[in-house]
């Protein structure tokens, strides 16, 4: 099967999802990323931060706090590395915070970094094994 | 005795390895950084840099409503922390550890024992007297002549040199900001006053003029400093640092370091 570009992934999302691309895409950006556009129709789940060293796409339902999200995901996937070398946890798969009204589940595939952020009602377990598959 | 091994928070932690026998470490710290009980098996290195961690994910998680739990899974193993209070409950167990038995002790048994914890440091101490005069009648009580022991002569032992008892260093998480100017010390930092003030209530009004200064990454410095005088609101939980200071910290604006008092 042919890979999807970049150009053909935006084509796909909403209007308000933003993509930036500096590059070439690896293999695995553009199957995360179907997968994404998929669990974001999910009932509860507010959008997706998803990045590789080249590119990024942010589609997120309220557009003033994609800054702060972006901010706060990069920080939780930086922090609780460093966590989990303290501990000698290897291959971390997940990673959930939870707030008081919202929670953002962080994980790595490859080089791809996502974020999805949800509401706390939201089934996160279903969402990590879709991103696994 | 530290404050740490003397609580009953402490007693609770102690008791997960037996309760729960997969939770490797175990560590119950404060919303400002302070350490108020843990394993043994946590090494003050590793507990420092989870918190350092933690805080740094907590001040940028204001957009989600703070951090409530947070949940690290592992191929074999998983970290999590759960606020409880102005508490946090940090446990590392292996996945296969019973998931009913560490519910139960991380959001039953422990946000229980904080609570409790919590009152009894809230209480006022005029309450204590009533506590004495209630043990003072019960000693009129008829009391059965003690058994003698055989007479041994023990060696004293000697005695520790008296050292008066100062509370445990509070541990402050700040955000770096850059200070420069022709009028700014290169080997001072300006610090939140509301801090400077409880160090100085904590300590009973002792002069306080170093801090101790920690990065991120585990650079360290020791230096002056002076309380930000300013009374405004964006102040609150701000290290102003220069431009040396900054160098030797590696650090820039926007990170976060600890901060301690030196208590001399």
């Amino acid at each position: 099967m042919k890979q999807k570009t970049t150009a053909e992934i935006a084509a796909e999302l909403p209007e308000s999802a933003a993509v930036i691309s500096a590059g070439e895409d690896n293999s695995g950006f553009a199957n995360l990323a179907t997968s994404l556009a998929e669990i974001r129709k999910l009932k509860g789940v507010s959008g997706f931060i998803l990045r590789s060293d080249t590119s990024a796409i942010v589609d997120l339902t309220e557009q003033d706090t994609i800054i702060e999200y972006a901010i706060l995901s990069s920080q939780i996937s930086e922090s609780s590395r460093e966590m989990a070398k303290q501990f000698s946890m290897a291959d971390i798969e997940s990673v959930l915070v939870e707030g008081k009204s919202v929670k953002v589940l962080c994980m790595s595939v490859g080089e791809n970094r996502i974020s999805v952020f949800m509401e706390k009602t939201a089934t996160h377990a279903w969402i990590i094994k879709r991103i696994l598959l | 005795m530290t404050e740490a091994q003397s609580n009953p928070l402490q007693t609770i932690i102690d008791e997960f390895k037996n309760l729960c026998p997969e939770t490797t470490n175990a560590l119950i710290f404060k919303g400002n950084g302070q350490t108020v009980a843990n394993t043994q098996a946590t090494n003050p290195d590793q507990t420092r840099k989870l918190i350092l961690c933690f805080g740094s994910i907590a001040s940028q998680a204001i957009s989600i409503g703070g951090v409530e739990t947070l949940t690290i899974q592992a191929a074999d193993s998983q970290l999590n922390i759960t606020a409880v209070d102005n508490f946090y409950l940090a446990t590392v167990s292996s996945r296969s550890a019973n998931q009913e038995i560490m519910k139960s002790l991380t959001q039953v048994v422990v946000p229980t024992v904080v609570k409790l914890f919590d009152q009894t440091l809230s209480v006022p101490k005029e309450t204590k007297p009533e506590l004495i005069l209630h043990e003072e009648a019960g000693s009129e009580e008829p009391v059965l002549p003690a058994q003698e022991d055989p007479a041994i002569d023990s060696i004293p032992e000697p005695q520790p040199p008296y050292e008066p008892c100062l509370p445990k260093t509070p541990i402050n998480q700040f955000m770096v900001e850059k200070i420069g100017g022709l009028l700014v010390q290169a080997d001072t930092v300006r610090i939140d006053g509301d801090v400077v003030a409880s160090w100085s209530e904590l300590y009973g009004g002792k002069q306080i003029t170093m801090v101790h200064i920690e990065a991120l990454d585990g650079k360290k410095t020791t230096c002056k400093f002076k309380p930000i005088k300013e009374a405004k609101s964006n102040s609150k939980g701000v290290i102003q640092i220069p431009e040396k200071i900054l160098q030797t910290l590696q650090t820039e604006k926007g990170k976060l370091v600890m901060v301690k008092p030196v208590i001399e």
